[in-house]
């Protein structure tokens, strides 16, 4: 249309103008009936906005109403965007690749079987025969033949190039003996194939080898750590079960085991790439090196320095005045009630002093024997049990190891005495 | 098991052998006492009734060993009976206490006596004490009478008085004395060929505490 506008009661097909609404229809319903119904459709619905619009602008409120009632139940109905349609591919890649890898697999291992034979021991070794002998195993073809692999037939793919230069070399053996192998391009690939895949077998890479140097480092630090902790707190509570001397020594050994973790990691994440290992690899590295820091920052800050030699002698001179404080305390406490006892003069209890020729033989102070608390319990075997525990405790306070150790020994046969008894089936 | 003979190395020449003792016998013959009166040099007039089984350290020179007794001292009522396996099982030692003064008790030693020798261990060393001694005047059981039962039966026997302290550290001396104080590098069965591992070999050897 160039430009023109044109107005008024339009039938959309012919462009006729028809004056009025009802002339409009009836010529449309009337002229275009044929017309597509979809279409006609459409037209009404307009014709009828439009009728609406010019009798009472009713249309106006219409369209702001609409939206308004649809939008919560708009909210209500919209369930969450699934997903579009999945093709996995893998399965077929995967069969692609197990075809490739079988058709590999195959030929090399016939390429191998043939090297075999070519180097048997058996092999006549004279020229001649040997000629045949290398023909009957690996049909012999031309090098012109070969100059492009892919247009090989599959038969002769796996041949021994036959070198149409000199015919002495078609052998595996030169005329000097040293053996060498001719071959066309494809067999080629596939033995440097083979033999890159037996050479990654067998190494290990060097960050695999950092790695495992690094874990090593770990777990002797952490078998390290506990020890140097234990002898540090000693140090501080003033006990002498270890020197000082001794404990610098262990914590030295952890700070080298903290310093060969740290380099280590290190340079497991400043490799130079030479296989060319990629984004993955190197991401890889990067996280080993944060985790080892990580590591020893966890780790190093909870190691507190070890006192000073002169920390050391005043904790030691502190812990022995307390010492001597709680000894004369007892001692004092021990007179008191010695005093108070003869006061009283107990009626019940009457000590004697054994004496008797061998008393030499006695050691009386070392005789001892623990308080028994008597607990309310029917069992005579829990009660027992109790009775021992509480003599541990008491072992334990007054450091008799020997006696803990015996008791302890006696508890767990009790114990499992007791448990016996409980579990055994009634007869 | 406690069935061990533990000797250790101790002050130069000295070796230290660690036995477990076991007291057996009827209540109120005196159990507690004789051991409180080993142990701790005391008496009490008015010993309370033990409750299960009392533990005890005590130890003795003799010549050059240091024997340490781990004493259990087990009570007589008939109810803690079931207890006493567990401590005479693994027992060097046992002491069967009667009273003197009571001929049931002298009875009820018999009976312990014949458990020791089925139950404990085939080694193990009893002595019989005829206790409560500073009685005579109510005696009911002869010292004839007992002498000869532990002479068949190949016990050690004294008269003791945990009140006057007679003959109670000398039945603990003359049991340490009788039991095998084997030197630890000498893999257990030392020269007196008395095996303590028998009852249980898996037990340890004879040596390391």
């Amino acid at each position: 249309m160039n430009g023109e506008v044109l107005e008024g009661f339009l039938c959309p097909i012919c462009l006729k103008d028809l004056g009025t609404i009802t002339q409009l229809q009836n010529h449309f319903e009337e002229a275009h009936k044929s017309e597509d119904v979809a279409v006609i459709q459409h037209l009404k619905g307009l014709f009828e906005k439009a009728k609406k619009k010019f009798l009472n602008e009713e249309i106006v409120k219409d369209n702001l109403q609409t939206p308004i009632n649809l939008s919560p139940k708009r909210i209500v109905n919209e369930k969450p965007q699934e997903i579009g349609r999945i093709t996995s591919h893998t399965t077929f890649f995967k069969n692609l690749r197990e075809k490739r890898i079988d058709a590999y697999a195959l030929e090399t291992n016939k390429l191998l079987l043939r090297l075999d034979k070519l180097i048997d021991d058996k092999a006549p070794m004279e020229p001649s025969k040997r000629k045949n002998y290398e023909k009957s195993v690996v049909p012999w073809t031309k090098d012109k033949k070969l100059t492009n692999p892919s247009f090989e037939p599959e038969g002769e793919m796996l041949g021994f190039r036959r070198s149409n230069s000199s015919g002495s070399l078609n052998s595996l053996f030169s005329s000097e003996g040293e053996s060498h192998l001719r071959t066309c391009q494809r067999c080629s690939h596939l033995l440097e194939r083979r033999h890159d895949q037996m050479e990654t077998r067998n190494s290990t890479p060097m960050e695999n080898f950092l790695y495992s140097r690094l874990c090593q480092y770990k777990m002797d630090a952490e078998r390290q750590i506990p020890q140097v902790l234990t002898m540090a707190q000693s140090l501080r509570d003033g006990d002498e079960t270890y020197s000082l001397q001794s404990a610098e020594s262990e914590r030295q050994k952890l700070i080298m085991i903290f310093d060969s973790i740290d380099k280590t990691s290190k340079r497991i994440a400043t490799m130079i790439d030479e296989q060319n290992a990629g984004q993955k690899t190197m991401q890889l590295r990067r996280a080993i090196r944060q985790a080892a820091a990580t590591w020893l920052q966890d780790n190093m800050l909870g190691l507190q320095s070890l006192p000073t030699r002169e920390e050391l002698d005043e904790i030691q001179r502190r812990k022995n005045l307390e010492l001597e404080k709680r000894i004369a305390i007892e001692k004092d406490a021990m007179t008191k009630k010695l005093e108070k006892d003869n006061a009283s003069k107990k009626v019940e209890i009457v000590v004697r002093k054994a004496s008797l020729p061998n008393t030499k033989n006695m050691q009386d102070e070392n005789g001892w024997k623990p308080e028994t608390q008597v607990s309310d319990n029917d069992d005579p075997m829990l009660q027992q049990i109790n009775i021992i525990k509480s003599y541990i405790k008491q072992a334990k306070q007054q450091c008799k190891w020997d006696e803990v150790h015996m008791l302890e020994e006696n508890l767990n046969q009790l114990e499992k005495a007791y448990w016996d008894e409980k579990t055994k089936p009634f007869i | 098991m406690a069935n061990r003979t533990a000797s250790r190395p101790a002050n130069g020449q000295n070796k230290i052998c660690q036995f477990k003792l076991v007291l057996l016998g009827e209540s109120a013959v005196g159990k507690s006492s004789l051991v409180l009166r080993f142990v701790k040099g005391q008496f009490h007039e008015f010993q309370e009734s033990t409750i299960g089984a009392a533990f005890l350290t005590q130890t003795v020179c003799l010549d050059d060993t240091t024997v340490k007794f781990e004493i259990w001292d087990t009570a007589g009522q008939e109810r803690y009976h079931s207890l006493a396996p567990m401590y005479y099982r693994g027992a060097q030692a046992a002491i069967v206490v009667y009273d003197i003064t009571n001929q049931d008790t002298f009875s009820r030693a018999k009976t312990w006596v014949k458990e020791l020798q089925r139950q404990a261990s085939p080694n193990i060393v009893i002595a019989l004490a005829g206790n409560k001694c500073d009685l005579s005047n109510k005696r009911m059981v002869e010292c004839e009478e007992a002498q000869a039962y532990a002479e068949e039966n190949s016990l050690l026997f004294m008269e003791t008085s945990a009140k006057t302290a007679m003959n109670v550290n000398d039945i603990f001396l003359a049991i340490a004395k009788k039991l095998p104080k084997n030197d630890g590098g000498s893999g257990g069965n030392g020269s007196s060929g008395v095996s303590l591992e028998r009852t249980d070999p898996s037990s340890g050897g004879g040596c390391c505490k």
